[in-house]
């Protein structure tokens, strides 16, 4: 019998809401064993001194949330990141182009002392908003915004019984059913024209789809409803970095990268979930800026 | 800062048959080419990935350089440098825009049996990032 | 005196964390407040020099729970600032899309959130309700998957959707899609009015906690059209203590609305400015709506709504009326998603008509399965949002959740004594039935001098 729990960290609940949404399966797959601690579900207080499988939704954006993190781990015999705010940082990375001392005094505005007494009641807000694997240890990442019901099942499933969960390494494109001839448009277009042919690749049509830098599981879904892929399941492996992959390829294809938008602009779209963990991020970090 | 005691880090990422034989070339014929030039050699100059480029500046290069072999065939694998230069290029403006300054990067073309060449193109963009000084990244998020 | 802290924490199954704090004395409560604790993650600030037609998926990642109102709200702001109107497909498609997330929300509430108090299960979980009544958990994740499905034929996925871009949609609905929902609509519909009549029937003998939440007295504020209930478009009618009714449109929504920073909170407190704070404080949500609306008529609706009626007035104050009211929505809204799925004009084509990106300010609002949305854009242009300011409901409800906490605790814990834990836990109860969404109230902070 595995003893399991859920943490909540600084995310939107998508990931518990895709949990509850595998309804029998669900309750399948915890029958036999204990969800000990889940907060949403459960009146849980506390995380039980041993936990088998914990699963974290979510990033760190304050101390609170890096309290408990560390909490849990130390807890837990396997630790789970569900979801792209957990894997990478998710969309609220995209604050990180913002010191956040810089975004509470802005926010704040002269009142930033009287920000400092909130201390006493609510939890301070960190630097950056950070990925669970810069914190701690994971020993397995299910990525997605949010991820995929039959992929949370199966990797659940997997872990359950032992084994390593299989997440695909391909890329969405693998599984677009759009018509893809090799000839690209040069310039950027955005959403609010609509594809001259609903049949052909959105790239190739000029649109920044990040099917080419973005790992495969999800069925293409955002394509196949004409919308380009936004890049939620992060890249196809770990190691690449999203936005630069998306770079690659479309210096391959002879395309327009960036024109005449800002960097903060243009991450939302080559690094909407993955900013956290992008080298660009990381540039920002080095000390020796002026 | 003080510019006198910068001392840059530049990596450059060198072509095996061309580049790196033209360095290789010149540290035997007893050339000297500036000590700020840390070399990473490559099977081709084509294999360098944007990833690269920026890696190297996030772990605390203030220049990067990439060499490959002479154009019109110069290359071992037929295209290799051409598609570096292509990457180079939009690379250039990538870097103008995140605010590290395009002219950090740069690409040279040479063949195997031109250490000279290796020393006149190293020394020239060593002054240039002396010049240029740390990297500091004034970023245009308007 | 010394004075000692009762705390909840956090207060568990809600949506996002926070924290109760009642300060005691031996005899009696000297203050209470409902601290959120959910990190903000600034999503106005983060919106700034973005594309704007990437606000709806963009700002739809506020929740996990109520993606398709923000998705929504977001393009229906989009529109408004750049005088675009989409296409009567497309307004068609959005409706459903907003009535499968009522379906898909309420489910999720009642069925794992609510119930396993109100039906007194012994393990205050969906594992709880499964137990006892595995029928109830199975039309519970019937009618949770109908909504899901709605979202993912209309929107493409189930969370987070996609298709809503300023000017309509990005695709109308497949006729397989149609058939497929048609068919699970017609099941669900007798379920969802047979959970509304078990809410009514079992529910509606817990005269005790009934009678125990019965403290809060407000104004409500809902969208309504022609004064009908109404979720996707329409005026924001609020209906005052006196019988009057205020009524307003989107785009005039800050000469009404303004919000209080509190120091204690990550979230503000709005409040309607004509009555300064803390008076012009007022509810949202499924009380709300069916408070504001002319009341619900035409089969079975209007005898849960006459039954909803009789229970707790009209306009109903209860705390607890808003489980009731979210069990009838449910059924209303099961119904109504067939009604328009039955029709053929559905599946209509055209649903997109190019937008031409200007500068401008425009706001969405939208009725949020928990209340009134606000989404309000200033975009340059070049098509990029400047600055962005967004109202969730919970933001609206946060006060009123905090002032019945002070008088709940006041009222229950001179007589509480050896039973703390009851007291606490009738207090989670009374949080639970607002529905809060944590991680809807906190995405921003604004913090100027608190009075």
């Amino acid at each position: 019998m595995t003893v399991m729990a859920t943490l909540s960290l600084s995310g939107d609940a998508g990931c518990h809401v895709i949990l509850a949404s595998l309804h029998e399966k669900l309750l399948g797959l915890l029958e036999p064993h204990e969800l000990a601690f889940c907060q949403i579900l459960k009146d849980s207080r506390d995380i039980p001194d041993h936990v088998d499988l914990t699963l974290v939704e979510g990033s760190v954006r304050t101390e609170n949330d890096r309290e408990r993190l560390r909490e849990a781990r130390a807890r837990a015999k396997i630790l789970v990141a569900i979801g792209s705010c957990a894997c990478f940082g998710g969309i609220q990375s995209l604050c990180n182009f913002v010191d956040s001392q810089e975004l509470m005094k802005e926010t704040y505005g002269a009142a930033i002392a009287e920000a400092k007494s909130l201390g006493k009641n609510l939890p301070e807000v960190l630097p950056k908003n950070i990925p669970v694997r810069e914190i701690v240890e994971v020993d397995f990442q299910i990525p997605g915004c949010p991820p995929e019901p039959d992929e949370v099942a199966s990797c659940l499933g997997a872990i359950l019984r032992g084994e390593t969960p299989q997440l695909s390494q391909k890329n969405v494109c693998d599984e677009c059913k759009k018509k893809r001839g090799g000839d690209f448009e040069a310039k950027i277009r955005r959403l609010t024209e609509k594809p001259s042919d609903l049949e052909r690749c959105l790239l190739e049509l000029g649109y920044i789809c990040m099917g080419p830098a973005t790992r495969a599981g999800c069925h293409a879904k955002c394509v196949a409803a004409n919308v380009p892929c936004d890049g939620c399941r992060g890249p196809a492996d770990l190691k690449y970095d999203q936005g630069v992959a998306m770079l690659d390829a479309l210096i391959a294809a002879d395309r327009e990268t960036v024109s005449t938008y800002s960097v903060a602009t243009m991450s939302a779209m080559y690094h909407r979930y993955s900013f956290a963990t992008s080298v660009l991020a990381k540039l920002l970090e080095r000390k020796d800026r002026r | 800062m003080d510019k006198a005691a910068f001392e840059p880090k530049i990596v450059a990422y060198c072509c095996w048959w061309c580049a790196y034989g033209a360095a290789d070339l010149a540290g035997i014929s007893k050339l000297t080419y500036p000590a700020s030039v840390r070399i990473v050699r490559v099977p081709c100059s084509g294999r360098v990935d944007p990833l690269h480029v920026l890696s190297a500046f996030k772990a605390g290069a203030h220049g990067v350089i990439v060499a490959g072999c002479l154009k019109d065939g110069g290359c071992h694998y037929v295209d290799g440098n051409m598609k570096a230069e292509k990457r180079v290029k939009a690379l250039k403006k990538a870097l103008d825009s995140v605010g590290i300054g395009g002219d950090r990067l740069e690409m040279y073309f040479l063949s195997a049996g031109m250490p000279d060449k290796f020393v006149e193109y190293t020394t020239e963009f060593a002054r240039r990032i002396e010049r240029l000084g740390p990297v500091g990244l004034e970023m245009n998020r308007e | 005196m010394s004075c000692r802290e009762l705390t909840i924490e956090p207060v568990t199954r809600i949506e996002g964390h926070s924290r109760v704090t009642i300060l005691v004395d031996k005899k009696k409560v000297k203050g209470a407040r409902f601290n959120i604790v959910e990190s903000p993650r600034f999503f106005e600030k983060l919106l700034e020099g973005k594309f704007a037609e990437e606000a709806p998926r963009i700002t739809q990642r506020i929740c996990g729970v109520c993606p398709v109102a923000h998705h929504l709200a977001s393009v229906k702001a989009i529109e408004a600032a750049w005088d675009c109107q989409p296409p009567e497909s497309a307004v068609k498609l959005r409706r459903l899309m907003l009535i499968g997330q009522i379906i898909s929300s309420h489910s999720l509430h009642l069925g794992f959130l609510a119930l396993p108090d109100l039906l007194e299960v012994d393990e205050r979980s969906i594992l709880g309700v499964a137990r006892k009544d595995p029928r109830l958990a199975s039309c519970i994740f019937k009618l949770n998957r109908f909504g899901l499905q709605i979202t993912e034929a209309v929107g493409g996925r189930a969370v987070h959707p996609v298709s809503a871009i300023p000017g309509g949609m990005s695709k109308p609905i497949e006729g397989e899609r149609r058939d497929q929902l048609l068919a699970s609509g017609k099941e669900c519909v007798e379920m969802a009015y047979e959970l509304a009549v078990l809410v009514d029937n079992k529910v509606g003998k817990k005269e005790e906690l009934i009678e125990c939440l019965n403290l809060s007295r407000t104004r409500y504020a809902g969208v309504t059209t022609d004064g009908r209930y109404e979720l996707y478009d329409g005026k924001v009618t609020v209906l005052e203590p006196s019988g009057e009714k205020i009524e307003f449109e989107a785009k005039d929504y800050s000469d009404h609305i303004a919000e209080k920073t509190v120091p204690h909170s990550y979230a503000k407190h709005p409040y309607l400015h004509r009555f300064g704070y803390p008076a012009g404080i007022y509810r949202v949500g499924p009380l709300s709506r069916l408070n504001v609306a002319a009341e619900l008529r035409g089969g079975k609706v209007a005898e849960r709504f006459r039954s909803f009626v009789k229970k707790f007035g009209r306009p109903a104050h209860n705390t607890l009326a808003y489980n009731f009211g979210r069990a009838i929505e449910l059924a209303y809204t099961v119904e109504q998603a067939l009604n328009m799925l039955e029709d053929s004009a559905i599946e209509g084509n055209d649903v997109f008509s190019t937008p031409h990106p200007k500068a401008g300010r425009g706001v969405g609002i939208v009725e949020a399965p928990r209340g009134l949305l606000v989404h309000d854009y200033q975009i340059d242009a070049e098509g990029l949002i400047t600055r962005a300011n967004i109202i969730s409901p919970t933001t609206q409800n946060a006060p009123s959740i905090e002032s019945e906490t002070l008088l709940l605790a006041s009222n229950l814990f001179p007589h509480a004594a050896a039973n703390l834990k009851h007291m606490l836990s009738t207090i989670e109860i009374m949080i639970r039935a607002y529905d809060p969404c944590l991680t809807c109230s906190t995405h921003f902070v604004e913090l100027r001098k608190s009075a």
